[in-house]
């Protein structure tokens, strides 16, 4: 008992965990799946800024400057999100160390670039000189004093420029670089979230298959069980020798109509019949069974019954008989002495008696032992099995002999 | 039909389980053989000859409810140390539950 009680608990528990565990997972797995999503999105926009700033940079050295002002907001926006996160591009903010180190780091940088481009850009004009216009050095020498100290400050501005535009390029490279290391980071996370989103779900789909196995486990169980109590309900109801019901099914049946109050009557017909001489009583009781069944009518059922105390029934030659019952419940009464009748001619026509000197044994003889109750109801079909067919028998005799007189 | 028994109920045994009830009552007892153990006993032919037989330890009696055709394993259930006992049991179940 303790052990089936520990086994039965530890089912139920291992059950509760299983379910636990595929909610758990369920619920999580859904959660990262939701933020593989959301750091797709950072990855993508982190080689957004990447492109966006090389272009950024390209456009402020070929002059084409008066084209980036919307670039370098969307830009600032897209760095501001990507550290602080935002509703405008959708970013989340990534919780990783290294991303948001990088991320800072990405910002301070474009800081300075911006910082740089400006600087050019008040020492330039927007379409000022580009590289390509920068004087040779040898023309500028050659100029006329009045026009030295102008090209002396042209050429101190071009260098200023140059200087200015060389420091746009190494800025240039370290947001790219900076820019790279952000995405680097995000593709990282993103692989991150997206392996755990996947053992999430492994765990999710191997803990439902174990609740579903333990669940068709106990199914499986009950249902064996189920079909092990059938089979008794089966055999404890059945006689052995020819399939028919027996006794008890016949005290389970009659104890149905009784409760049931059938508008119909009910009747109980036993016969006994002799087993014909050289013919074995088992094969004689299968024979009849066979007959009662090929013939069976709605509302009639057959049972083989033993002569017993409890039914009232003696029979001092049990060997040589066979007892039948018929339990009915029709208002069809000439229906049933039909079938009994037929059932008669049938046996004779099977030529089943073959001992026997007329071959037409007619249905009188034949239930020459039967006993013919009529409309029995309510309790009166429990009394009869209760005390006994005997009694039955008399009070039938003493109506048919009132009759007579 | 050489059907068993017991108390005027039907008794069914088949390997490890026994069934005992009339199922058309509404209940019967299902019990499960869970440990046996071997006992010496006595030839009654002859007997100077003691051979070994093997009877049921401990079981599980659980009773069952078949009403209207569907198969439930109640709640009641426990385990009797005997085969007699566990018999008692559901002997005593089976009345009360028909009373």
């Amino acid at each position: 008992m303790q052990s089936s009680k520990k086994r039965k608990i530890a089912v139920q528990i291992s059950a509760i965990v299983l379910i636990v565990i595929t909610v758990v997972s369920g619920v999580l797995s859904l959660y990262y799946l939701r933020n593989v999503d959301d750091v797709g999105r950072v990855v993508m926009y982190t080689g957004r800024v990447r492109g966006g700033g090389q272009l950024l940079v390209t456009r402020e050295l070929n002059g084409d400057s008066y084209n980036n002002p919307d670039l370098i907001v969307s830009l600032g926006d897209v760095i501001n999100e990507l550290n602080d996160g935002g509703s405008r591009y959708s970013l989340v903010k990534i919780k990783d160390g290294s991303f948001r180190v990088d991320a800072d780091e990405l910002k301070k940088v474009y800081t300075t670039l911006c910082i740089v481009i400006s600087e050019l850009r008040l020492e330039t004009g927007v379409g000022s000189v580009i590289v390509e216009d920068i004087p040779d050095a040898d023309t500028l020498t050659m100029g006329t004093p009045k026009n030295k100290d102008k090209i002396a400050v042209e050429a101190e501005k071009q260098v200023h420029i140059t200087e200015l535009r060389t420091r746009l390029i190494k800025t240039g490279e370290a947001f790219y670089t900076a820019a790279d290391m952000v995405a680097s980071d995000a593709e990282i996370y993103y692989h991150k979230q997206a392996e755990t989103a996947q053992a999430l779900v492994t765990v999710m789909i191997v803990s439902f298959t174990a609740a579903i196995l333990t669940a068709a486990v106990i199914l499986i169980r009950v249902k064996i069980l189920n079909v092990k109590i059938e089979n008794y309900e089966k055999i404890i109801y059945t006689d052995e020798m020819t399939g028919l019901y027996n006794e008890r099914a016949f005290m389970r049946d009659s104890e149905k109509l009784r409760k049931s109050v059938p508008m119909s009557p009910v009747g109980v017909i036993v016969f006994r019949l002799p087993v014909p001489q050289g013919m074995a009583r088992s094969a004689f009781a299968r024979k009849i069974t066979a007959l009662l069944t090929e013939n069976k009518k709605v509302n009639v059922s057959a049972y083989r019954v033993k002569p017993s105390v409890e039914l009232g029934l003696s029979d001092e030659t049990s060997d040589s008989n066979v007892w039948f019952l018929l339990l009915y419940h029709t208002a069809e009464k000439d229906s049933v002495e039909e079938y009994i009748t037929q059932f008669g001619t049938t046996v004779s026509a099977r030529n089943l008696l073959q001992t026997s000197n007329d071959n037409r044994i007619n249905a009188k003889i034949f239930f020459d032992s039967a006993v013919y109750v009529d409309s029995l109801r309510d309790n009166t079909v429990f009394e009869l099995y209760a005390h006994g067919v005997q009694k039955l028998v008399d009070r039938m005799n003493t109506k048919n002999k009132g009759e007579k007189q | 039909m050489n059907e068993l028994s017991y108390k005027n109920r039907p008794l069914l045994r088949k390997g490890n389980e026994i069934f005992y009830g009339e199922p058309s009552t509404g209940y019967i007892c299902y019990i499960k053989i869970q440990s046996e153990k071997t006992v010496k006993s006595e030839n009654k032919e002859k007997k100077d000859e003691v051979t070994d037989i093997t009877v049921p330890e401990t079981l599980e009696v659980q009773l069952v409810e078949c009403a209207d055709g569907s198969i439930k394993f109640t709640e009641q259930k426990v385990t009797r140390t005997g085969f007699s006992n566990a018999l008692t049991t559901a002997d005593i179940w089976l009345g009360q539950k028909l009373r």
